[in-house]
C-alpha cells in the first residue's frame, strides 16, 4: 500500500510539473535525450502541446477510470515506470519524430487494463480502440485536439497497447506466484 | 602699449572660450533606424497580403542596422557580445535550429532589403531580427563645476554630469516575404557624474552600459511577443507553419471519435452499475 500511495503520489507530481514548467524543457525531444536530458524520458510522456490537448487526455484517463472500477489504481500505479519505457519504444520506432509531448500513449496501457478489468464493457473499449489504432496507422489522421503542424504520433498508441500487455502479463505472473507460494 | 593690450585681450577672449568648452558639454546622438537602413529612399513598405511561410525548425540572423558611423558609435566588438546576450537566450527553443550573429559590417549603410538579403542568404538563414537603436547623451555641468576653476577641482571634483538615454528594438523579420513578423523594445537611463578630466571615459562607459541594460530589458519582452506571435499564428494565422524534413512534431492525443466512444461506454458503466446495485 505505501508503494501503491508513492507511485500515486509520482504520478500526480509527475502530471503537474510537466504542465507546469515550461513545455520546451520537458518535452520529449530526440535531441536533448540524446545530450543526456534523461528527465524527458518520463516528463514528455505527461506534458501537452495546449489546455486543450490536456483537457482531452485527462477526460480520457477519467472515463477510463469509471469503467474499470478500483481496478484502475494498480494500472495507474505503473504509469510513472512505463513512461520512460514508451519514451524509448518512440525512440526506436518512430525516426522521423523529433518532438513529442501528450499522455495518450500510456493511456493506451490503461485500455489494456479497462479490457481485462472492465468487464464486457471493458473489453468493448478495448476492440474499438484497437480498430481506431488500425485506422489511425493506415489513414494518419491527427487529433482536432492538437494545436495546427502537430500529428498524431501512432507509435505511442501502439506502445501504450504493447506496453499495457507486458504489464498486464506481470501482473498476471506476480498472482501466480503469490497463488502457488 | 597696444600690442599689450592686443595680447591681454586676447587671452581673455581664449580664457572665457576656453571655460565655455570645458562647460558646455552639449550632447551625444548615436542611431540606427531600421527604416532609414530598409527603405533609404523613403519608399513606401508595400502592402501584399500574403502571409509568411515560416518552415521548422527556424534559422535565424541577428544584427545591429548600421548606424551613422559617427565617433563614440558602439564598437564592432561590444555589438556583437550584445547579440550573443540575446541569441543565447533563445537559443534553446526546438523550433529554432540556429542563430547567427550577423556583423555590422556584413551590411551596407542604408542598404535596403537587398542588402539584408544577401546577408541573409550569406548566413544561410530565414528570418532575421534586426536591432535598431537610438542613443542619447545629454552631458551639463553641475554647481560642483565651480571648483574647475581651481585647476585641481577638474581632477578630483564631480562637477561634470551625464544622462545617458537608450533604446533599441528588435524588428523581426521573414525574408522571403520580407513582412515583419513582430518586434519588441528596450529601454535603459543611465545618470551619473564625474571630474572633468575623466568625463569622456566615464560617459563613454555609461552608453555602453545603456546598450547593455537596453538589451537586457529587452529579451523579456522579446520573449514575451515571440509567445505571443506563437498565439497569433495558431488563432489569427497569421503565418503558415511547415515542418522541414527532418523535423517532425508529434502528440499523443485522443480524438473525438475515441473521447465520445469512452463517454458512451463511461455513461453505459454506470447505468449499468446503478441498476445492478
Amino acid at each position: 500500500m505505501p508503494a501503491e500511495r508513492l507511485l500515486l503520489g509520482t504520478l500526480v507530481t509527475l502530471t503537474a510539473a510537466a504542465n507546469l514548467l515550461p513545455g520546451d524543457a520537458m518535452e520529449w525531444s530526440r535531441q536533448a535525450i540524446g545530450q543526456g536530458q534523461a528527465w524527458r524520458l518520463w516528463t514528455g510522456q505527461f506534458c501537452h502541446w495546449s489546455t486543450l490537448h490536456l483537457a482531452g487526455n485527462l477526460a480520457a484517463v477519467g472515463a477510463i477510470a469509471l469503467i474499470t472500477g478500483r481496478g484502475i489504481r494498480r494500472w495507474l500505479c505503473a504509469l510513472p515506470v512505463l513512461a520512460p519505457l514508451l519514451s524509448l519504444f518512440l525512440l526506436a520506432s518512430a525516426p522521423a519524430l523529433t518532438h513529442y509531448r501528450g499522455l495518450s500513449g500510456l493511456v493506451g496501457v490503461l485500455i489494456v487494463g479497462a479490457m481485462l478489468e472492465g468487464g464486457t464493457i471493458g473489453r468493448l473499449l478495448g476492440l474499438g480502440y484497437l480498430a481506431k489504432l488500425g485506422v489511425d496507422a493506415l489513414s494518419g489522421n491527427s487529433s482536432p485536439l492538437l494545436p495546427d503542424g502537430i500529428t498524431t504520433t501512432w507509435q505511442a498508441h501502439l506502445g501504450g497497447v504493447l506496453l499495457g500487455v507486458i504489464t498486464a502479463a506481470g501482473l498476471r505472473w506476480n498472482h501466480l506466484g503469490r497463488r502457488s507460494g | 602699449m597696444n600690442g599689450k593690450i592686443l595680447a591681454a585681450g586676447l587671452f581673455v577672449a581664449m580664457m572665457l572660450s576656453g571655460c565655455a568648452t570645458w562647460f558646455d558639454r552639449g550632447g551625444q546622438v548615436h542611431r540606427g533606424s531600421v527604416v532609414d537602413y530598409l527603405y533609404p529612399k523613403g519608399e513606401q513598405p508595400t502592402l501584399t497580403p500574403t502571409v509568411p511561410e515560416l518552415r521548422l525548425p527556424l534559422r535565424v540572423g541577428i544584427a545591429f542596422v548600421p548606424g551613422n558611423n559617427t565617433l563614440g558609435e558602439l564598437p564592432e566588438t561590444e555589438r556583437e557580445q550584445l547579440l550573443r546576450r540575446v541569441r543565447d537566450a533563445f537559443a534553446n527553443r526546438p523550433y529554432i535550429a540556429s542563430i547567427e550573429v550577423i556583423p555590422t559590417t556584413y551590411l551596407r549603410p542604408r542598404g535596403g532589403f537587398d542588402n539584408l538579403e544577401q546577408a541573409a542568404r550569406m548566413f544561410n538563414v530565414d528570418v532575421v531580427a534586426l536591432l535598431s537603436y537610438d542613443q542619447v547623451q545629454f552631458s551639463d555641468s553641475n554647481r560642483l563645476s565651480i571648483f574647475y576653476w581651481t585647476i585641481v577641482g577638474g581632477y578630483f571634483i564631480n562637477g561634470s554630469q551625464y544622462d545617458v538615454n537608450t533604446l533599441v528594438d528588435a524588428a523581426v523579420f521573414d525574408m522571403a516575404t520580407r513582412s515583419l513578423l513582430f518586434r519588441a523594445p528596450g529601454t535603459s537611463q543611465i545618470k551619473g557624474s564625474s571630474p572633468l578630466v575623466k568625463f569622456a571615459e566615464v560617459s563613454r562607459e555609461a552608453r555602453g552600459e545603456g546598450y547593455r541594460q537596453a538589451v537586457d530589458d529587452l529579451i523579456p519582452r522579446l520573449n514575451a511577443q515571440l509567445e505571443a506571435f506563437r498565439v497569433r499564428v495558431k488563432e489569427e494565422k497569421v503565418a503558415r507553419i511547415v515542418e522541414k524534413p527532418g523535423y517532425k512534431r508529434g502528440g499523443g492525443s485522443v480524438d473525438l471519435a475515441t473521447l465520445g466512444l469512452l463517454g458512451a461506454l463511461a455513461a453505459l458503466s454506470r447505468y449499468r452499475k446503478r441498476h445492478a446495485g
